[in-house]
């Protein structure tokens, strides 16, 4: 603390705090997007296959990863030094880990997979608290959704509700707001007008809402809150743990589901392979909405402290989501290998266990 | 689903990312770093062995060299002792001698006395009777024969017997 404010330092730090304050006062923030969807970034798309911003994102962290890891193997040292070293301790640490849950053997060929979803998922998800990550892009302005008190959307402008919460998620770069008794009469006469011209109706003019505001379709978004990311590995972490349950298996696998052997009651045994049939559809849903709905809450979360204050609000939070991050990686890769374990285990009752 | 932003393209093409990803990582990152860790665990156990080993040869060698040197050391004061004995043994030796030495010179002296005490009073007695004729002569005036005078001396002799 005394280092940083010896020589030029205070005046550095005073220098960035002066601007920080006056581009909170001077400059207005745009509009935090918050929708499902990922944004197609328009006029990019490869083989006419539109280009979102998590599909970005999400090669974006893969180039990280490849990159890390290739220079960390690049110059092996027997007195490991930085990025070796990192990968290292990252293995070391987890090793062991994964040995507990799956044994020596099939640890040890499980460990990659492993490795590649924790670091893969750690990287997209910390790419998020990178600076100018999800706040460069394209600047639009502000559309306007306007919406009866009842919720129904009047606006020919509108982009629809989404799930009949208008209010709470908007379509990107919306924005409801609800009409007063005075501001409706005035609307239905002006379509009313325009629809005896032969015109398109855009709604009222609100000059309040209308002017002024921008919107931002960013370049990057935090991978995992593109809910294709979370389920297509869910599918995969999911599906390889049936392969590894039939192979290791074979036709003992289907009794899993089929003629399970828990207790001496037939009818209770095969309820209960009904119950694991869905309990597999089940990890599928949860391992892919927990990860999706941390991250994008957590993205949420930064969106609305830096809008409401930018100025050091959202700091705590970086932290939070730095921990969120790690945590929701571990958890899916961790998760993965339990999966795959439990699907190695036998339930046509010629097994103890 | 569709309003949740999920789609076939998009999920299949997340889908082969990471399965590139994990062809990648699984090729070209993780067999080196494993191969690394693995050789390098080996080679602190074989260190550590070796080690090991090498710290038992150590102690071994020290007991060895701690029994030699002991060895010696009884040896030396073995020696010593016998040294020692041996140099009491040749004192007492030359002493004894000397001793004995003294002793057969003591009594060859006093031989040698007894024997020249025994030679001077002969030699008084020879001169004695000498004188005592010479001196009896003078006094007889007598000239006597050479058998008279021989008879004369023996009767004195005897009669003058000095034991």
């Amino acid at each position: 603390m005394q280092r940083l404010l010896q020589g030029r330092n205070p005046f550095i730090l005073g220098g960035i705090l002066v601007a920080i304050i006056l581009s909170v006062l001077f400059v207005k923030p745009a509009m935090p997007t918050i929708q499902l969807p990922a944004e197609k970034i328009p006029g990019l798309s490869i083989f006419g296959f539109p280009v979102t911003n998590t599909l970005l994102a999400t090669l974006l962290a893969d180039v990280t990863l490849v990159v890390l890891g290739l220079l960390a193997v690049r110059k092996m040292r027997d007195v490991p030094e930085g990025l070796q070293n990192l990968f290292e301790w990252v293995w070391e640490a987890f090793d062991g880990m994964i040995t507990d849950i799956a044994g020596k053997d099939n640890g040890r060929k499980w460990m990659p997979m492993f490795m590649t979803v924790l670091l893969f998922l750690l990287i997209a998800n910390w790419w998020e608290l990178v600076p100018g990550f999800d706040s460069v892009g394209i600047i639009e302005p502000l559309e306007v959704t306007y919406v009866e008190s009842g919720g129904t959307v009047t606006s020919g402008a509108a982009k629809g509700t989404f799930l009949g919460l208008p209010s709470i998620v908007r379509p990107k770069g919306a924005i409801s707001i609800s009409l007063t008794d005075e501001q409706k009469q005035r609307a239905l006469e002006e379509a009313e007008e325009a629809e005896a011209h032969g015109e398109a109706y855009h709604g009222p003019h609100d000059p309040e809402h209308a002017s002024g505001g921008y919107t931002l379709l960013p370049f990057f978004r935090a991978a995992a809150t593109d809910l294709n990311l979370p389920i297509a590995l869910a599918l995969i972490s999911v599906g390889i743990s049936q392969v590894i349950g039939i192979r290791r298996l074979r036709g003992k696998y289907a009794r899993r589901f089929v003629a399970p052997v828990y207790t001496n009651n037939k009818f209770i045994d095969s309820l209960i392979g009904v119950l694991e049939f869905i309990s597999e559809l089940a990890k599928i849903v949860s391992l892919s909405f927990r990860l999706f709905g941390n991250i994008f809450a957590g993205q949420v979360l930064l969106f609305v402290m830096a809008f409401l204050l930018a100025l050091l609000l959202p700091l705590p939070f970086f932290g939070l989501e730095l921990f969120v991050g790690f945590m929701q990686a571990f958890v899916f890769a961790i998760l993965t290998v339990i999966y795959f374990e439990q699907s190695i285990h036998s339930h046509a009752g010629d097994e103890h266990h | 689903m569709s309003q949740l932003g999920v789609n076939g393209p998009f999920l299949l093409a997340q889908i082969i990312n990471f399965v590139i990803l994990y062809l990648i990582l699984n090729r070209f990152v993780f067999p080196p770093l494993r191969r690394m860790l693995d050789e390098r665990k080996r080679r602190i156990a074989e260190g550590l062995a070796a080690a090991d080993v090498a710290r038992k040869e150590a102690e071994e060698e020290r007991a060895r060299l701690m029994a030699q040197i002991e060895a010696e050391r009884a040896d030396a004061q073995r020696r010593i002792s016998e040294a020692s004995a041996q140099a009491e043994r040749i004192r007492a030796d030359i002493l004894a001698e000397a001793q004995r030495e003294a002793e057969a010179i003591k009594t060859r002296a006093v031989e040698e006395a007894e024997a020249e005490k025994q030679r001077i009073l002969a030699e008084a007695h020879k001169q004695i009777a000498e004188l005592a004729l010479l001196a009896t002569e003078r006094v007889v005036r007598q000239s006597l024969d050479e058998s008279a005078q021989h008879k004369l001396i023996e009767e004195f002799l005897s009669e003058t017997s000095l034991n």
